[in-house]
């Protein structure tokens, strides 16, 4: 626990993660706010009714999960940052059981990764909302929409993060 | 039983074919200050690295109290460390620092601004450390080891880019801190400074030791540099005129 409370602390003061923030939320946004306009010009290049589908629609809620790298680049920053900087140092010489800092890490990871996600995709289906309220053609979403995107966005980010840092391991133990 | 704080048993260190550290032994005493001694590249750190669980021994041990320093249940409450390879978060303030480490640590913040004055680091807690000069930064290092206030202090090239007066002041810290009867374990390759510093040396030269004792019966009447000096060239003639004999 205080482990994790110290990574939490590493992340909390360091600008670098309101930085990440910013632009996951931009992305997404930005993502999602685009893609009304993309898909009601669909029709000539991808065969597509334009947004009067529902299915058609859920896309553009979907794109409000697409931020997920910003959230891996915060979890690969956990770790790589310790060494970067040199305090991966004082952070062995306070818990000397190194499977144990690397478990609070990967806690941390999953837990800032899940927020990071809850926060860019939750303002992005906002703005996929806005986005769509200028064009009055658009079917409404499935019932299911904004929550399958918000499931998909916890989905995508862990999985991915979990494969980063498979990588990382097997990258560190080389 | 022995009131030895730090002990290094037939410690032996290999990184590939090179011997870093060669059956090293010795005992730190508290209530006083152990110079451990050499030129660069003689093994000083990479003791220190196996004495701090930052090293896994090839052979033999460095303990705490008996015990491995990954074994110790609060190992910041027992052993502060000064390490040359150690950092700082350029972009985090002094004092977020410093709380980084008491979370991990278990130990109660009100500890940091406590150390801080210590160190006399105070006008600057609220300052990020990438504008730290070198001497500010081993200041905010040796803040890092107290803040468990611990009954032994290990360092390593302390002296590394301290100004005269922070030299004198860590010396005199160090003096303070000993005279409270904890044990002081400090490694430099600066002689003449540390012949005013020490009370006891441990000399090693290509991860050998070579001479320990009190400073007094290592220097005799010269000064350490002499000394220090006349050992290793001995000892390298003679690693020398064996090896030459062996070919």
């Amino acid at each position: 626990m205080n482990l994790f409370k110290s990574e939490w602390r590493k992340l909390i003061y360091a600008r670098s993660t309101y930085g990440l923030l910013l632009a996951s939320i931009a992305l997404a946004s930005l993502s999602a706010g685009v893609t009304p306009y993309v898909l009601s010009h669909a029709r000539r290049f991808m065969g597509v009714d334009g947004l009067s589908q529902s299915a058609i629609v859920d896309t553009v809620y979907g794109k409000a999960a697409s931020a997920y790298l910003f959230a891996i680049i915060l979890g690969v920053l956990l770790m790589a940052g310790e060494f970067r900087q040199g305090t991966a140092v004082a952070t062995f010489l306070a818990a000397p059981k190194r499977s144990r800092v690397f478990l609070a890490k990967a806690a941390m990871a999953a837990v800032a990764g899940a927020a990071f996600q809850l926060i860019s995709a939750g303002i992005a289906i906002v703005t996929a909302k806005i986005a769509l309220g200028f064009y009055p053609e658009a079917a409404a979403p499935s019932d299911t929409a904004i929550l399958d995107t918000i499931l998909a966005a916890l989905i995508l980010v862990q999985c991915s993060r979990w494969l980063a840092w498979q990588l990382a391991l097997y990258f560190a133990a080389r | 039983m022995s009131t030895s704080t730090i002990s290094f048993n037939q410690l032996t260190k290999r990184y590939g074919k090179q011997l870093a550290v060669n059956n090293l032994n010795a005992e730190i005493t508290p209530g006083a200050i152990t110079g451990f001694l050499g030129p660069n590249g003689a093994g000083k750190s990479t003791a220190l690295r196996c004495l701090l669980g930052l090293a896994s021994p090839t052979s033999g041990t460095a303990l705490i109290k008996g015990v491995a320093y990954s074994e110790l249940e609060h190992p910041l409450h027992q052993v502060g460390a000064v390490l040359d390879s150690r950092g700082f978060h350029a972009g985090l303030t002094a004092r977020q620092n410093l709380k980084v480490i008491t979370a991990a640590a278990g130990i109660k913040d009100s500890r940091v601004d406590e150390v801080l004055e210590l160190v006399e680091l105070t006008d600057a807690a609220g300052k990020r450390t990438k504008g730290f000069s070198l001497g500010m930064k081993q200041r905010l290092s040796l803040a890092a080891a107290l803040l468990g206030d611990p009954q032994i202090l290990v360092l390593d090239e302390p002296a590394n880019g301290l100004d005269p007066i922070g030299i004198a002041w860590l010396r005199g810290f160090l003096r303070k801190f000993a005279d409270e009867g904890r044990t002081i374990l400090v490694s430099s390759h600066q002689l003449a400074e540390m012949q005013h510093t020490v009370d006891d040396v441990i000399i090693i030269n290509h991860g050998e030791m070579i001479v320990a004792g009190d400073i007094k019966s290592v220097v005799g009447d010269g000064t350490l540099e002499d000394a220090f000096l006349k050992l290793t060239l001995k000892n390298q003639a003679s690693s020398n005129s064996s090896t030459g004999g062996g070919k």
